[in-house]
This record gives C-alpha cells, structure tokens and sequence, in this order.
C-alpha cells in the first residue's frame, strides 16, 4: 500500500535520513525502532507533510501510494491521501470539546445550510458531531461525555482522544502513531493495542514507533530498525530477536581512547535533592543525585525524559522545586548569578539559541559572563556597573584562548555566527572558563560538531579535569562520548533517576536501561 | 473556565456614577443610547472574529470605514440618491472592503504575532492614503462631477458633506414612541441582524476554523487547517462589517465629516468592545451589545458630569478620552500578562 | 554595520528627487542645509531616546509621550519660575529629570508585564497617559500668568511662548555663520555630546549587558544578567532622554506645545530611526543620526514643494504616509526574517 524509496532529508549540513526504503502493506502493523536521532521521527514528519519538513528544503526519494507517485507536501495533502498521525505532543485545542477536536474540520452539518450557504458556511450540527465521536470514542472502549472540554480531562484521556480523532476519519489508509503510550498506563496500553489491532484487520496500515521494546514485539507484524538515519534491519513476525535488534539500534563502534582511570573522590561536591524542573518537554519529576567531587558525571536518558533539565533548572531557566546543596550548604533560590558566583557554569545545548551572541564577535564572547559576573576586564575598580572595558586585556585573554583551543577563524573580531559548530562550542568553553568555575555542566557538548572538533572538546573536558580538578556534569545523548570519558554515568527515566552505571557496561544494557526494562545484575 | 472580568462591572459602576453626576434624566440617556447602538453597533460586532481568529485587536476597521466614505463620496459625486444610492455606496464600499480586507490579511500573515502594532500602522497609512486622494486628487487627476462638493479652489473636497438625501430613507422606519423614548424599530433589528450574523458564522464550520486558528495557529496547520487562509478571511469579513457599520452611521448622522468621520473609530470600536467584557484572546456578541451600551453611557454622561463637579465640561471630556484608551492599555496588559504565564511558565 | 537596505534607498530616491524638483523651482539649497542641521539636533535627541529601547529588546518606544508628558512638566516648571535663557533651559532639563525617572518607573513596570508585546501596549499607555495630562494641566495651579488662559485666567494655555524665557536659548549659543550659512554650534555641541555619552555607556559593563538581554535573552540571563533590572534601567533611559529631547525641540521651536501635540509624536522618531537602518534589536548612534537627518531634510523640502502645488496640506499627508510606511515595511521585513528564522 505504501512504498517508501530511498528517502533522504537534511536539515542545513546535517544529514539526518539517509536512503530509507521501506514497504507497508494495507491492514500491516509495522514498528518502527531506534536510537534518539535516528530519524524515526523526521521520517514521519515526511510522510504527514510536516510544515516543518517543506520550510527546511524538503525531501528527497519517492513516495508511492497504491503505486502511485505522491508528493506529500503539507498535512492537507496527507489528509486528502488517508493518512493520520497521532502527534507526540497533542494536536488537540484545550478550549474546545472533545466532540468539537474529533470533528474538527469535518463537522457534520446541517443540510439545509449545506444546500443555502455550502459547506463552510454550513450551521454545524452539533448532537450528530457528538454522536460520531461518542461512537469513534467507544471503538476504542472509552466512554466519555463528548461534549466536555479537552483541557478539563486527563493525559491519558487525552491520548485516546488525539486517536478518536484519526479513525473517525472515513479514509484512513495509513495510521501514524510517535510514541502513543508514553502516557498511558499498562491497562490503557492493552486498550490501545486491542483498538490498533481492531483498526488493521479492517484494513488500516499503521506505523508504530516506541521505544518500548517489549510492546512494539508484540504488537507488530514488521519491524524495522533504524541508525543514524539508515535502514539497519528489517524483522518480520514470527522471527523476532529482541538482542540483536537492541545490537542493531545501538550499533557496534570502535572505541577511541578512553580515559586513564583515576582515584576517585568520594567528596559530594552538589548534592540534588527531589529535583523538580518545569522545562518543558524534558520534565524532571524527583530527581536525586549526587555529584562527587573531581569527577566527570554523564546523564544518558531519552530525550523527553529529563536529562536535559538540570543545567537550565539550577540556573533559573525554569521553575523548580527541590533542594540543591552546593559543599553541603544549601542554595535557596537558586538562579543563574547566584550559582555563577559559588562557581557554577551551565553550557546550554542549543547554543545558537543561549549559548552565544551570535552577533557579536568571539572575544566579546569570550569575556562577557566573567566581565558581568566577576567584573574583570574593568577598566576602572569603582562604579562597577558604568566601567568601561580594558579592550586590550579582553584581546589578550581572547587570543590566548584561540591559541589554547585552536578555535579556528579569522581574528578574534569575527562574529560568533560565523563559526563551525566545533568551534562555537569551544568559545563557549573559553567563556565559561574565564570565570574559573569549580562545577561545570554542559548539555549535548558535541551536538552539531563534526567528528575531528568533537575529540578535541572531549580531550577538552577531560584536561580541564585533570589539571583544573573541575569537576564536570554532561548531559549527552551521545552513549558512546559518555562512556568514553565519565567515570559514572546516571540514566534518567521519566524525570527521575533510574540508576547509575559503570561507563563500561553493554550498550545493551544501556538501552535497556533507557526504556527502564534493565535489571542490575545482583 | 471563562474568568470573571471585573471590566463592565467597574464601566457599570463609572456610568452610573456618571448619569447621577450628570444630572441627566434617565429617558435622555436612554435615547442618545440607542441613537449610538444603532451608529456604532455594527462596528463593535466586526471585531469579533478577528479576536476570535487570534488577531486580537482589529484597529484597521478604518479602512473598512473609509470604503463605505469612498462609496458616499461617489454617490454624492454622481448625484445618486434615495435608495438606489444607498444601495449602490454599499455595493461599492463593500466591493473596496473586499479588496482591502484581502490586502491587510496577506499583509497580518507576515507579521504573526504583531498583528495589532500592524493594523494600527495600516490603520494610519491608510487615511493618509485616503486623504492624499480626496484633497489633492479630485479636481487634478479625478475630474468631479458635482461641483458643490469641491472646495473653492478647485481642488479638494469639502470638510463636510451634507447627505441629506439619504438621511430620511430607511432611519426613521417604524418608530416607536414609548413614553417618550425614539426607538426606530427598523435600524435596530438591522443591527440585531448584523449580530445574528455574527453568531450565525461563529456556529458554522468556519467558526470552528476560526477557533483552531485562534487557540493554536500551529496545531492547527497539523490539523490540516489552511490558517493563513482562515485568517485572511477572518480580516476580510471584519473589513466588510466595517464598511456596512460606518455606512449606517454615517446615514444616520446624516453628513459627513470626509476627513474626520473615521478617525477614532477603532479606538471607541475597541474600547466599547472590552467594556462588555471581550478580551483580546475572546469576543462574543453579548460582549459587544453588552459593551456599547457600558460605553456609550460613560461617553454621553461625562462632559455634563465634568462641567458639574469640576465646572469644567473638558474635564469630562478628558475623562472619556481617559477610559476610551485606558481600557484597551489595562486590558492588554491584563490579557498579555496572562498569555504570558500560560504560555511562559518559565519566565521568571 | 547594516547595510543599505529598501527603506533607505527609497527615502535617498525620494530626497534627490525632491532636491532636483526644489532647484529646478528655484528654492535655495542653502538654507536648506543650514535648516536641515538645525532641524536634526531639534529632533535628535528624541530620536536618540528611542535608543536603550530598542538596544533591550524592548521594541519601539511608542509610549514616547510618556517622557514627553515628563519634559513638558519639566519646562512648565521652569517657565513658571521664570527660568529664562541659557539658565532657564537647565532648570527645564533638571526638573524633567525626577518627573522622567518617576514616570518611567511606572511605565517600566507596565512593559515588564507585556513581554512579547511591548510595543502595542506601550502605544496606549502613551495615549492614555496623555488625557491624563490633560487633566492635569488643566488644573495645575501654575503662578505665570503668561502661561494661562487669558480669560478666566485657570488652567494652562495649549501654547506656550517662550521667546522671554528660554526659546532659542541652545540655538543661540555659540552661534556662528560659516560661509554665509547659519551654523547653531551649541545646540550642535549638545546634541553631540549627547550621542557621546549614549555611545559610551553601550560600552560600559551595563550597556553591554543591555544589548547582550536585546539580542539574546536566555544567553543573559544564564550569564547572571539581572534582566528585569536591565529592562527597567533601558525604559527609564529612554524616558528621561525623550524628556530632554523634547526640551530641546520646544527651545528650537519657541513653543511649549501642550494637550494632545505630544500623541503621534512617536512615530515620526520611530520611522527616522528604521530609515537610518536600525536593525531590529542593534541599534548604532549612526543610525538615529542618518535617520532623522534624512527624514528632516524630506520634511524641509516638502513645505515649500507642496505650496508650488498649490496644496499646501499635502506635505503634512505625505510627510505622514511616508513616515507609517516605513514603520509598516519595517515590520513586515521583520516578520518575514523571524519566520524564516524560526524553523
């Protein structure tokens, strides 16, 4: 029903879906599985004609619907072609009823206007608009008063809802869902899998991509495995191998140098405590941690599930709940001048978005957090606030640091913006460095940094390490970074922690860990 | 949960204080009242489904005013009078609203998230535009064909023209007379009309468009809603609306002021329009109905009420300018505050 | 530095245009030079205030009659005590200076809650606080009776005069003729002198700061930035200089315009700062010099140009559509760059 032929999509320079082909047939249930960053997600994106897709330069391959070539372009064309998505964040409007989210777009009218005024202008019909989403409702055995507002009923609800809204769609060949029971209870998700298996004996092709293992085993007819947005393994049902599809998802790499291992320290320099943070989409929900003294801390995790949060969370990015001890003292309030002057620095991932001014040049860069917090570089000791800056200590310790980290560019003048991701990230380190912090924490360090600037910044870290004794707090999707140069790394699942692994454990058990299925062997 | 909003209370409150200051009877009020809800009610209803479209404040109803001028100044040119005339400014004035309504939605679908700074700057680009062509085009590039219209030297229309002809034809219809109290049966259904209509769109497939594209313009382009699309046609009805509700004044007033007529209109539009309750995220029309009526009191009371307590009618005057802009700056802070802690929960 | 964009070609075109049309209909260039200076230091500083503004990311000043409403009180009360001459104009900006920072405190705290949208409700705040004024000004118990209505004698007069008092007094200091051209140095110096010490203080640790919260929010705050803080002190700036500058301007005029002159002056300043290539949330000295020098020269050239037309209100109309043009172009070019920035 569905052919998928070599589809390709970069985003600027980074290739993210590299060739992938794949075959749907009408009424199959296929998985589709894989690492954070794999493509999974932009692979659907493609396919419902995301905005976002066609805004950053489109697609390349072919589609093919029922053997025929389509280029889906927007969600109106995916719509026009029977195919739905259950989006991972909600598509549904809170304001709105159930009913009127189910229907959107589609109401059922009356037909007297229909015939005075056309379809749009059409008076909606609201007791058969209930009726229809009462009824797609209890398809998927949910009773639930239709005519009650989204924003009024619970996340799980809330799931079914999104779904209601896709099968009552009279057309519907391809049904896409992203991670539909992240939300859902165990009872919930039998109730799901029951209706999708409804849904497919009628006909329906459904994509369903999880990172729960177990389910998408026993759900799927076909799945399909993806890496770094290539194709790496096609299974089909009955010849499912858990192992060496988890051998496939994380690849098996070659190692680079590791770190030297060390004597480790067993001083809790930050103590984390019930550690909520608001951030959203990465939502912490208690997490207690504690991070020792001298030593490089890895947080692995799903995206989503919150490792991302605690830099921005101690820094003030977000509201937060919980305690954080910094030397055994505790920090109320804690926010981004108050933890940069104990000593604490956050890298933040994006960092076009927070990271740098993208308009100003790199030793401006460099110099500003330590210039606002510490008041160096001041030409004068009194009236802090209006000192003008000694330029020629600001070039001087800005070159220094281009030397120090071969930042590569013109002069110290050019602008942030016109770096290489590698080299951006290494302006930021300088600048964190040039307040001297005791604790750094750095989100997604080598994210968008080619391959040769990446070790750099490791054997960065790690120097920094050694010889500063700085200790270091990275949260990374990159496994492999990780375990390359932590000396512990802590998995976050769901907004806490899970547990806290040796940097040389399986990848598979990693991967275990992340979907919160792996038990420590006692 | 719709929230309580303290706005009409606290205009209820100002208006009631205003009449006992004023010293105005009751019947007097009453019927200036509903002069003003048949001038100014159509024009508070063309608000309504821009804010609902999520474009929040609509200032650029000018431009929908100046359509229905540009269609009485030709009428007036032409000498077309009686109910042909008037059929004829509204077919005219609507065809301009149309096209402008289209051109200011293109133009809003650029600007998303600043739609209100825009219309305002559109609002002002365009009477400069109007007047550009009323004073200085007739009588050089656009030869006139009603002399008494023109100004003296040739060039220019006149301040103000007289539309005596159109004033009897529809304004006094079915008049009646309740214990001294004018209530032109016919004008006001024309208005209650115009608010059925308002109503009738928001219960139609379109309204529930219009919603979508309010709450969430991105989820709804995920729905698979064309919102730049819903959003132009949103401007465009307000537009029409606009047109229609400044022909009604204007005929009612019975002249008109060519340069001035529409200025303010958006404001006291606005304000009339947040008295009743509207925010800036949702109006209805018991909002606007209820709003004119909170509005247009305060507005008729005060001078009288100034020139009693202060022995200074501008005072008064003052007073009303005051609450006409105050209400829109304090509902948008109180709007926008609140957006933003929905939306930011984040922000310290 | 941004380079020469639409809106400055447009107005550059436009002025030659009007420049040939005045020569060929015989109008004196040079007193067109010598007027256009003038004209720029009068309505500089205005211009200038919209600076910290825009530098914090707060958007256009268009609640400027906020520190207008502060200088005009300022000046009353100079001229109340008849502060005349040089002395008298300093007395004007000293007394604008705690009715700016106490105005402007409240203004700030009023965009503090509308982040995001400042600039629409800085719009009404302005005209709201106008009719507000109006009250005031109407009441205020002012002794000069030069200042009053004639007749009844109580509330102040829409204008003031000010040749006995400080009018001209800028103007006239320092005032030399080069080559036959009138040349105003001190009110040139001070203008000058003005821009100085902005462009300084954007050097400074707090200027640095307040463009880092324009350009990059997030970024400032991680960087222990006191973003909150930094806003207020760009609003209050702001303020304060949009009192001043209106003292300037009114000693140039003559007049001390009150009630509702203040309300769209905002707009003429924001369209001369976008023409002389403000970029959104960078703004340089050099940009608020170009802009108002061009758009002044547009304003001098279009008086006498239109009365050759025999429509002498023209001018005013085009000076008007011109002006929401550029602020119009402005924010459409500025909408199309977002969202292609978004994704």
């Amino acid at each position: 029903m569905l052919q998928v032929r070599h589809l390709s999509k970069s985003f600027g320079a980074v290739q993210v879906l590299k060739s992938v082909s794949l075959d749907l047939a009408a009424g199959e249930i296929h998985g589709l599985i894989g690492a954070n960053g794999c493509g999974k997600t932009t692979l659907l994106n493609i396919l419902f004609g995301h905005p976002l897709i066609a805004a950053t330069g489109g697609y390349s391959g072919d589609l093919l619907l029922e053997g025929r070539a389509t280029r889906v372009d927007s969600p109106v064309t995916a719509l026009r072609c029977g195919i739905g998505m259950i989006h991972q964040e909600f598509a549904l409007i809170p304001s709105m009823t159930v009913a009127e989210n189910i229907k959107i777009n589609r109401e059922r009218t009356q037909p007297l206007t229909d015939r005075l005024f056309g379809r749009t202008l059409s008076l909606v019909h609201r007791r058969g608009n209930r009726d229809d989403a009462e009824r797609a409702l209890a398809t998927l055995g949910v009773s639930l008063p239709a005519d009650m507002r989204v924003s009024q009923i619970a996340l799980s609800t809330k799931q079914f809802v999104e779904i209601a809204r896709e099968i009552d769609k009279r057309r519907l060949q391809l049904l896409m869902l992203d991670e539909p029971s992240a939300v859902l209870s165990q009872s919930d998700t039998e109730r799901l899998m029951e209706a999708l298996r409804k849904l497919s004996a009628e006909g329906t092709a459904i994509l369903y991509v999880s990172h729960r293992l177990e389910e998408v085993i026993s759900l799927c007819d076909r799945i399909t495995v993806l890496r770094e947005g290539k194709v790496v393994g096609q299974w089909a049902r009955p010849g499912f191998d858990l192992r060496t599809m988890v051998e496939q998802m994380s690849g098996r790499q070659v190692v680079k140098a590791r770190r030297t291992s060390k004597k480790r320290a067993e001083e809790v320099l930050c103590r984390i405590e019930d550690l909520h943070v608001d951030k959203p989409g990465e939502r912490l929900q208690g997490l207690s941690l504690d991070v020792k003294q001298g030593e490089i801390l890895g947080l692995a995790g799903l995206s989503g599930h919150g490792k991302l949060a605690i830099g921005p969370g101690i820094m003030g990015m977000h509201p937060i709940a919980g305690r954080i001890y910094l030397n055994g003292e505790q920090i109320r309030n804690p926010g981004a001048s108050i933890m940069l002057h104990k000593g604490v620095c956050f890298l933040p991932e994006d960092r076009t978005a927070a990271g740098l001014l993208m308009d100003h040049a790199i030793m401006d860069n460099i110099v500003f957090t330590a210039a606002q917090v510490d008041g160096r570089f001041a030409r004068t000791r009194w009236l802090k606030a209006l000192s003008l800056l000694n330029r020629a200590e600001i070039q001087r310790y800005a070159q220094d640091c281009v030397d120090r980290f071969h930042i590569k560019c013109r002069s110290i003048r050019q602008r942030a913006a016109e770096l290489s991701g590698g080299n951006q990230q290494k302006v930021c380190i300088a600048r964190a460095l040039a307040i001297q912090p005791k604790l750094l924490i750095v989100s997604e360090p080598t994210r968008g940094v080619d391959v040769v600037a990446k070790e750099i910044i490791l054997e960065i870290f790690l120097e920094l390490n050694r010889d500063l004794g700085m200790t270091l707090v990275i949260a990374s999707s990159e496994l492999d970074e990780l375990k390359r140069i932590c000396d512990r790394i802590a998995v976050i699942y769901k907004g806490r922690l899970f547990d806290i692994l040796a940097p040389d454990c399986e990848d598979r058990d990693f991967t275990l860990a992340f979907s919160g299925e792996w038990k420590r062997k006692p | 949960m719709p929230r309580f909003n303290i706005v009409p209370v606290v205009f209820g409150m100002l208006s009631v204080l205003g009449i006992y200051f004023s010293g105005m009877s009751i019947k007097f009020v009453l019927n200036e009242l509903i002069v003003r809800f048949i001038r100014d009610g159509v024009m508070v209803l063309a608000l309504i489904i821009p804010v609902t479209a999520g474009m929040g404040l609509n200032f650029a109803i000018v431009v929908g005013a100046m359509c229905a001028q540009v269609g009485l100044i030709l009428a007036v040119d032409y000498q077309l009078y009686g109910v042909t005339g008037l059929l004829i400014i509204t077919g005219v004035g609507g065809v301009f609203a149309l096209i402008f309504g289209l051109l200011i939605g293109i133009c809003l679908n650029r600007v998303k998230g600043k739609e209100m700074i825009a219309t305002i700057i559109i609002g002002f680009l365009a009477t400069s535009l109007y007047q550009l062509v009323f004073m200085a085009g007739y009588g050089t590039v656009i030869t006139p064909h009603n002399a008494e219209m023109m100004l003296s030297r040739g060039i220019g229309i006149r301040n103000m023209i007289d539309l005596e002809h159109f004033r009897n034809v529809m304004d006094n219809l079915w008049m009646i007379d309740p214990g001294g109290i004018q209530i032109p049966v016919f004008m006001v259904l024309l208005v209650l009309l115009f608010a059925l209509a308002v109503k009738y769109i928001l219960s139609t497939r379109l309204g529930q468009l219009l919603r979508a594209v309010g709450e969430s313009s991105d989820k709804a382009v995920l729905l698979g809603i064309d919102a730049d699309r819903v959003r132009i046609i949103a401007i465009t009805i307000s537009t029409l609306f606009a047109c229609f509700g400044q022909i009604i004044y204007s005929q009612n007033i019975g002249m008109l002021n060519v340069y001035t007529a529409h200025l303010n209109s958006d404001i006291f539009s606005c304000a009339a329009l947040l008295a009743g309750g509207a925010t800036i995220y949702q109006a209805k029309v018991h909002h606007a109905l209820i709003g004119i009526v909170l509005f247009h009191t305060l507005f008729i009371v005060s001078p009288q009420a100034g020139q009693n307590v202060f022995q200074n009618p501008a005072l008064g005057e003052y007073f009303r300018t005051f609450v006409a802009y105050g209400t829109i700056a304090f509902a948008l802070m109180m709007n926008i505050q609140q957006e933003n802690r929905r939306s930011y929960p984040e922000r310290p | 530095m941004s380079g020469i964009k639409l809106p400055q070609l447009f107005i550059i075109a436009f002025l030659l245009l009007m420049l040939v049309m005045a020569g060929l209909l015989g109008i004196p260039l040079g007193i067109v030079v010598g007027d256009s200076l003038v004209r720029l230091a009068m309505n500089g500083v205005l211009v200038l205030s919209l600076l910290p503004m825009l530098n914090a990311g707060i958007g256009i000043n268009f609640g400027l009659p906020v520190g207008i409403c502060a200088g005009l009180l300022g000046m009353c009360l100079a001229v109340n005590w008849r502060g005349s001459g040089l002395i008298g104009f300093v007395e004007a900006l000293l007394f604008s200076m705690p009715v700016a920072i106490v105005f402007g405190t409240v203004y700030s705290r009023i965009l503090n809650r509308v982040k995001g949208r400042e600039e629409i409700a800085a719009t009404f705040v302005g005209f709201s606080f106008i009719p507000l004024m109006n009250f005031f000004w109407t009441v205020a118990p002012f002794g000069n009776p030069a200042m009053l209505w004639p007749i009844g004698g109580k509330g102040l007069r829409p204008s003031i005069g000010l040749k006995s008092y400080f009018g001209k007094a800028l103007n006239d200091l320092w005032a030399v003729k080069l080559h036959g051209l009138p040349m105003p140095l001190g009110l040139l110096l001070f203008f000058g002198l003005l821009c100085l010490v902005a462009h300084l203080f954007f050097r400074t640790k707090s200027g640095r700061a307040m463009i880092a919260v324009g350009e990059n929010e997030t970024f400032a705050l991680i960087s222990g930035v006191d973003v909150k803080r930094i806003r207020a002190i760009a609003v209050i700036l702001s303020t304060i200089i949009g009192a001043w500058g209106i003292c300037v301007y009114a000693q140039s005029y003559g007049f001390i315009e009150l009630y509702d002159a203040p309300m769209m002056m905002a707009f003429p300043a924001a369209s001369a700062v976008l023409v002389g290539g403000s970029m959104g949330h960078r703004t340089t000295i050099l940009n608020v010099i170009l802009g108002t020098y061009l758009f002044q020269t547009v304003y001098i050239l279009s008086v006498p140009l239109a009365n050759e037309l025999l429509v002498p209100e023209v001018a005013e109309i085009i000076r008007m559509f011109i002006s929401n043009g550029i602020i119009l172009w402005a924010l459409l070019h500025e909408g199309t760059k977002s969202s292609h920035a978004t994704v």
